[in-house]
Parts: structure tokens; sequence; C-alpha cells
């Protein structure tokens, strides 16, 4: 694996180096600054790039949009000091220009949340919440210090290419760790016994930002996802509606996402989840990943939004299947990861509504940004 | 300073993490020469930035006092420099207390 490391300050970028070192990277090259990294980047296309934000001459966040620009390399690390808005906007950038962020770093680094991260580059489709180099330990300190916290996908009407909801994504900003994102970062949270705990700080994070948003004059969803390890507690769903009151929101404001796999994995507690959801007037989104997970949607009888991959909408077969699920469920029928506007009329013409987007962020920076990016796209 | 979070990252290897800390104390001298020049030249903009990497080395090193000094400069920069006198001094005072410290360090 080639990495780049970018730092202008000679003892930081050693000590990174140092780190990846000892980790069992070996093939590592560095530079000073922005313009010089873009060369090595071009001669050498790494397959990771961990950088700094804060340089002098080209700063951070234009060297990451002319590495996406030119296509230079897949992942990125950020490593960075700064506050957590500011990085969560340049994820956004990042995301938006088709770069998958493994991370972000703040100092003192660790050797394991390095490691963390490179282990998600490696395995970017495990989804099997094998704990990999996460610590379960440090996850729990995470959860006991409310390290969980929802960041946010836009999901956009086909026609008005409008913001209609946000998805709220849980993230890890683990003091230890960094900010995790991702499967492999995430997925063994659901093994633990405090998962619901986790799921509940999400929860708490969007619901804030749901209240404050209709304040302000936005009448979207937002939607938070739900995994197995959260909805064995039973009596989840009841909390979430107990706290919908407290803060004001109906049914209609907030809604809950279910993975398709859940229904396969655990068909009992997913249905009970999605008929708790339905009776608390929530409406209910289930994410279908692969074409076993259609299978499962026998056992579906309603659902507001089912969401399949872009890729399906040139599958007859599967999206007919997905029709076919919408109609007896009566849900409406949503994508996900589509990046471009021309893709549009496509999606229109498969009778699909929404689409969801791949842009993570704060949730008027993310939505602004996407709406942005696409219509630069198409 | 606490050594231990260096000594954790080294695997407990006192020589290494002395290698390390001699190598801060370089580069953190160097840097706070340049820190003391851009305040006698009233250059916030350098100030901002010197006082931006000095913080990012020491908290490398699990300096986080130090780097915490180093922070409030780095804000105080973008406030003007009339603030920061008083608080290059107290870097300078605790830079040296802390290459004092890596010296003894065996």
């Amino acid at each position: 694996m080639h990495i780049l490391v970018v730092d202008d300050h000679d003892f930081t970028r050693s000590m990174t180096v140092r780190l990846l070192h000892d980790i069992g990277q070996t093939d590592i090259a560095e530079c000073r600054d922005g313009a010089e990294a873009l060369a090595s980047a071009r001669a050498q296309r790494p397959d990771i790039v961990l950088t700094d934000l804060n340089m002098p001459g080209m700063d951070g966040m234009t060297f990451i949009r002319q590495l996406a620009k030119q296509k230079l390399t897949d992942s990125l690390i950020i490593l960075s000091g700064l506050e957590l808005s500011v990085l969560r906007a340049v994820e956004s950038l990042a995301v938006v220009s088709g770069l998958r962020v493994l991370g972000a770093v703040a100092k003192p680094f660790r050797k394991d949340a390095l490691a963390s991260m490179l282990h998600a580059h490696s395995h970017p489709l495990s989804a099997s919440g094998s704990a990999g180099d996460i610590d379960l330990a440090g996850l729990e300190r995470g959860i006991a210090m409310e390290e969980f916290k929802a960041w946010y996908v836009p999901i956009l009407d086909v026609k008005s290419l409008r913001t209609v909801a946000l998805e709220a994504v849980p993230r890890w900003e683990s003091r230890e760790y960094g900010t995790l994102m991702g499967l492999n970062a995430l997925a063994p949270v659901n093994r633990l016994a405090a998962a619901p705990e986790a799921a509940k700080q999400v929860v708490r994070d969007a619901m804030l930002g749901a209240a404050l948003w209709r304040q302000m004059g936005w009448r979207g969803t937002v939607i938070v996802p739900l995994g197995l390890g959260a909805l064995r507690d039973e009596s989840l769903l009841d909390w979430i509606h107990a706290q919908a009151r407290i803060n004001g929101i109906s049914g209609h404001v907030f809604a809950i996402a279910l993975e398709g796999a859940a229904f396969t994995e655990d068909a009992g507690t997913a249905a009970f989840a999605l008929a708790r959801a339905l009776m608390n007037e929530f409406a209910v989104i289930v994410h279908l990943r692969t074409p076993e997970d259609l299978a499962a949607m026998n056992l579906l009888t309603a659902s507001s939004t089912i969401t399949c991959p872009a890729s399906w909408v040139s599958d007859p077969v599967l999206l007919h299947r997905v029709h076919e699920c919408a109609s007896r469920t009566r849900a409406v029928v949503g994508v996900t990861n589509v990046d471009e506007a021309r893709l549009f009329d496509a999606m229109h013409e498969a009778r699909i509504h929404l689409v969801q987007g791949t842009a993570v962020g704060e949730p008027a920076g993310a939505a602004e940004t996407y709406e942005t990016h696409l219509r630069v796209s198409g | 300073m606490d050594p231990h979070y260096l000594l954790d990252l080294t695997d407990d290897n006192r020589t290494v993490t002395k290698e390390i800390l001699v190598q801060f104390v370089q580069s953190d001298a160097a840097d706070r020469a340049g820190l003391a020049a851009a305040l006698q030249a009233g250059d916030t903009k350098a100030l901002n930035m010197l006082a931006h990497r000095i913080k990012g080395g020491a908290r490398c090193i699990g300096a986080l006092e130090y780097a915490a000094i180093a922070e409030d400069i780095e804000q105080g920069a973008l406030r003007g420099i009339e603030f920061l006198r008083g608080d290059v001094e107290a870097l300078e005072r605790a830079g040296a207390a802390l290459a004092a410290w890596v010296s003894r360090f065996h």
C-alpha cells in the first residue's frame, strides 16, 4: 500500500511517518506542501493520502479538491487538530468530490486509530460486524463518554432536486481514535450490550437538529438508522417516541431506517421494530443493499420508503421486484449513492421518487453542498 | 511533562523516546525563535502559523499543557498583537523548561 503524508512541519510529519512504520507500513512518501504533494501523487498514485489542513501556500482544502479533481487517490485521512465543524465541512467536500474519507485524527496520534483507518481502506465492503482492529473496550468508553453523534446524508426529491430529508448516519467522534466512520468502524457497536445507548446518543443529536431546523423553517424529515444491536432493546422505539414528544417532533418529521439485511438476520426483531415504529407513527425506511435482502421483503407488510442501490435501476428484474414490494407496502421508492444529476431523468422514468446522496457533514452544509454538486455535475 | 504517551508509543523504548524528544526540542527551538521574530515584526499571520506548528509538535509528544499555551497565542494572534507579549514570554519559559526536562530524560 503506497501512502503519501503531507505536512509542512518536519517534526510532526516525521512523527506520522514513524507511526506508520510502527504499524507495518513501509511504502511511504513525504511532502511538505500541497503543490509538492500533487506532483508526487501524479507520479506515484498513492492508495491513501494523509494530509494536514493548515499549510502555507496551497491550503489543505484546495489540495483535497485538486486530489479529487485529478483522481490521484481513493482515500484520505485528515491530520488535524481543527474544530470538528471544520473537519465535517472538509469531509463533506471530500466525499462530494469522490474521495473516501477514512477518518480524521487529532494530535497526539494513536497507532490504533491510524491502524483502524488503514484497515478500513483495505476492507471497504466488510459489513460483517467483525471487530477488526477496533478495541471493544475503547468503543465502550466512547459510548460512556457520549461520543456518538449524527452526521447527515441528504435525500433529494427526483423532480425538484430539493432536499426533502436528511439521514443521520452515526459517527464516533472519539477522543482516543479521532472521528471514525463507515461500517468497519461502527459495525462492532452492534455487538455490544451498550449498542442501544450509542443509538440513543445519535437519536438525541438528530432530534435536537430536527427541532432546530423546524424552527428555522425547513420542512424535511430527519431519518435515524437503527441497527439490530440497538433494536434488540425492545424499549428503544418507545424511548424515541417519548423523546420526540419532549422535543415537539411528530412522526412525520422523524423517521426510522432499517437495513433489509436485518429481516434476514433476525426477522423477529426487525418485524417487531417495524411494527413498533409504525405504531408510534414514525415513517419507516427500509434500505435494500443486496438481492438477498429483497428475498426477505416478503415479511414486509408496510413501509414508507424502500431504497435500493442505483445500479438496480438498470436491472429490470430487480427493479420490478422492488416496485412489487413497494406496491404491496405502499412505499415510495428511492435509490442510494447517486452523485450525478443527469441520472435523474432515468430515475424518473424508472418510477424512482427519491435519491440518496453520499455527501456527509453538517446538515445545512451537506444538503447545500450536495445540491450545488448535482447542479454542477448535471 | 508526562512521558507516558511517548513511552506507550515507543513500546517503552527509552532510547527511541529520547531521540524523538531531542528532535522535538530542536524543531521547537527553531519555531520559538521564529515566533519571537514574528512578535518583534508585528506579523500576526506568522504568529498564528508558528503557534499552530508549535501546538501541533507539542501535541505529538503529549506535551499538552505546553500545547495549550501555544494555542492561546494561535487564537490571540487573530485578535491582535497587543494581547500576545505575555503569552509568548510564557511559552518561551515553558519551552526552555521542557528542553531542560528533555536533557535530563534517560
